[in-house]
């Protein structure tokens, strides 16, 4: 395995780092503890900004930006909208029932915090947490850059993403249609066929539907 | 030998027709309303059967890289693809008669949108096989995983559908979430998704970072296959999805996800210095597949619901296949890639039998099927050889499967493997015993307590006729002579 070049981080750099992580860890506990689901969403978008942040101090300029336009803007205007039309002022917490469950919930979440913090004391020597690579070239995070990474490395994986959320809108579709429409469709596609049978009353005699009609009576 | 992306579509026909069938099932569903169940039916049909085809046309020995090192085109993942597009076909003609499904006593409605999801989930699961990379790894993952949650929630108007489609999503993003940081821990290890890098990088790397980030990742794809301890949603999900979309999911993505399993855990631990050697992770498999047999085991004694004690029983063979990855090496591999086409076949055959019950009007509890042997002989006949092929006896393909599984880890425990290995091969034989009761109760149901019971014949769907059949035979013909299995096993264990 070749070498890879660690560099060491200048001060600035871990500051800006510091405020930023700790920006987001805030503002994500706010998210899971506010009882208040508009206050939850709020930091939410706080979050988002700061993730931002840490991309852009990451030189990846394109990606905060992007992070700011659909996370923060787009997709989190939806979830305040989903919350305003549920129209819940307080979300009851979800209670951990007894306190055996609960003591064991603390002493699991501290064993994967001491996990991981022994993780990351162990790892200073890997690249894992070492610092970064080498400093990024000069189009490094431009539109440019990305645009062509994405449509030339990671060709597949886009195509296969959109195909994703292209079935994903159809399965959304069907999943949450109403009963209502449904009747309403099934009122015009009858009201459609009995028209269709007054007009030409010979095109129904052994067509497709009375052959199912029959075949479906004989198992009964 | 890396393709770049024009050169390697050439490899890629079968996901190309693929997704030709999802467009034109897509477009179909726009164009005639109510669209016809038989020809989105034919269409998906053929679709799955001419991508089965092209992918064993297309088949070369030699391995290649696909798309500058995102996909690999090998024997090994054709074998995945096969399982899939098998178990996709047989759910097409499972779902024509099922009223869950596609509601084909009420104008079809739904059936090309039915259809184009089930083709995109088998795509997906080609997708997993394939993967040479942790980013087309997740994307495939992820396709399958919302592919699932919405056909498990297709019955309209049906609130356990519904609960089963919720409960699914939300276990299933904690799973992902849990699977993304371990995977962004190996990309840290390694500066690169490719899991051959992530391979050698992990083995120069300290021991307790990599098995932190592979246990993470056991969580999504231990998550796919069922395994204790995230297999909570699996008894609600089996139950309350429509039956074919269960006979999917007890096959489809488990085999997508033990392809994944294999091939990252096999680059990770796999090596001379690679994670098996330097850390317990061979006992956290051995721990976890140990308990998910015992615990599918002892929770399927109580059900009273059908297809929620098969979901049980489903999570009791998945601790089965689990040991078979522990065994690891070439006989471990080989056992688990024979164990999933066998149970491909007898899981369908069962979940099929259930769903030809429904068809006919009969209930899913253990109780509404006593007199089964004497109302619907056919079906009966079929549910007593799956179920005994799902215990492992002999002369059906269940017991061939088990005895390559057990094999592997007596032979693994033999060299240098230790004791735990001995150990789990007598834990998983002892739990075949426990399994046969709870499968018995329902021999019993349908051929002894039927005194209450009306032994007029119920006619079945011939559909579903043809595809009981159709399961059966291999069933019983593999448990007497399944050297083609074996053989083809083989060439897919080898080109890797």
């Amino acid at each position: 395995m070749h070498q890879l070049h660690t560099q060491t981080v200048g001060l600035p750099a871990t500051i800006t780092f510091a405020i930023l992580a700790g920006l987001t860890v805030i503002g994500a506990l706010f998210t899971i503890t506010r009882r208040n689901p508009v206050v939850a969403v709020i930091s939410l978008v706080g979050t988002f900004f700061a993730l931002a942040g840490v991309y852009a101090s990451l030189s990846a300029h394109f990606l905060a930006i992007l992070q700011i336009l659909v996370y923060a803007g787009a997709i989190m205007v939806l979830f305040i909208f989903v919350v305003m039309i549920l129209n819940r002022d307080e979300i009851t917490r979800v209670a951990a029932r007894g306190m055996v469950r609960r003591g064991l919930g603390v002493v699991a979440a501290g064993y994967v915090v001491w996990l991981l913090a022994s993780v990351v004391a162990n790892s200073s020597a890997t690249p894992l947490l070492g610092g970064p690579l080498s400093e990024p070239g000069a189009d490094f995070g431009t539109v440019a850059s990305v645009g062509a990474s994405l449509f030339t490395d990671f060709m597949f994986p886009f195509e296969a993403v959109s195909l994703l959320l292209l079935v994903a809108v159809v399965g959304g579709l069907v999943v949450s249609r109403s009963e209502k429409q449904e009747d309403d469709a099934e009122e015009t596609a009858r009201r459609r066929a009995q028209v269709a049978t007054e007009i030409r009353p010979e095109s129904m005699v052994g067509g497709p539907t009375d052959a199912t009609a029959n075949h479906e009576a004989a198992h009964h | 030998m890396t393709l770049a992306n024009l050169p390697s579509f050439r490899h890629l026909v079968p996901e190309n027709i693929l997704v030709l069938g999802i467009l034109a099932l897509v477009g179909l569903s726009l164009a005639r309303r109510p669209a016809s169940r038989r020809l989105a039916g034919a269409i998906a049909f053929l679709a799955c059967l001419a991508a089965l085809a092209a992918t064993a046309l297309t088949a070369e020995s030699q391995p290649r890289v696909l798309f500058h090192g995102l996909l690999a085109r090998d024997l090994f993942g054709d074998f995945f693809k096969y399982l899939g597009l098998v178990t996709t076909a047989f759910v097409i003609l499972v779902a024509q008669r099922s009223r869950d499904a596609i509601d084909y006593r009420n104008e079809d409605r739904e059936a090309p949108e039915f259809y184009a999801l089930l083709l995109s989930a088998a795509l997906a699961v080609n997708l997993m096989a394939a993967a040479s990379d942790l980013l087309t790894a997740y994307v495939g993952l992820e396709l399958v995983s919302v592919m699932s949650y919405i056909l498990a929630g297709f019955t309209p108007g049906s609130r356990r559908s519904a609960e089963a489609a919720l409960k699914y999503v939300v276990y299933g993003g904690v799973a992902s979430g849990a699977m993304l940081y371990g995977m962004s821990l190996l990309y840290g290890l390694a500066a690169s998704t490719d899991l051959a890098t992530i391979g050698r990088a992990a083995a120069t790397a300290p021991a307790l970072p990599v098995l932190f980030a592979a246990v993470l990742c056991l969580a999504g794809f231990g998550f796919k296959i069922a395994v204790v301890p995230f297999h909570m949603w699996c008894p609600d999900v089996y139950e309350g999805a429509p039956t074919p979309v269960t006979a999917f999911l007890s096959v489809a993505p488990k085999a997508g996800g033990f392809a994944l399993l294999l091939r990252v855990f096999g680059q990770i631990s796999g090596h001379a210095q690679g994670l098996a050697d330097r850390s317990p992770w061979l006992l956290v498999l051995l721990v976890v597949a140990a308990t998910t047999m015992t615990w599918g085991n002892l929770a399927a004694l109580g059900q009273q619901n059908l297809k929620r004690l098969l979901a049980y029983s489903s999570i009791a063979q998945a601790g089965y296949v689990l040991l078979g990855v522990a065994a690891g090496g070439v006989a471990g591999q080989e056992a688990v890639l024979f164990y999933l086409a066998v149970y491909l076949f007898i899981s369908l055959a069962a979940f099929t039998a259930v769903a030809a019950v429904a068809d006919s009007g009969g209930g899913e509890s253990v109780a509404e099927y006593a007199g089964l042997g004497y109302r619907m002989p056919l079906v009966a006949f079929v549910l007593s050889v799956a179920l005994f092929a799902l215990t492992g006896l002999p002369p059906t393909a269940g017991f061939i499967g088990k005895y390559y599984l057990f094999a592997a880890l007596i032979e693994r425990g033999h060299n240098g493997g230790g004791a735990a290995f001995y150990i789990v091969a007598v834990a998983a034989v002892l739990n075949s015993v426990v399994s046969l009761y709870y499968y018995a109760r329902v021999l019993r149901a349908m051929y002894i307590d039927s005194a209450s019971a009306t032994h007029q014949t119920v006619a079945v769907a011939a559909v579903h006729r043809v595809v009981l059949v159709a399961l059966t035979v291999p069933t019983i013909l593999l448990g007497v002579y399944w050297s083609p299995l074996r053989d083809l096993v083989h060439a897919a264990v080898g080109t890797w």
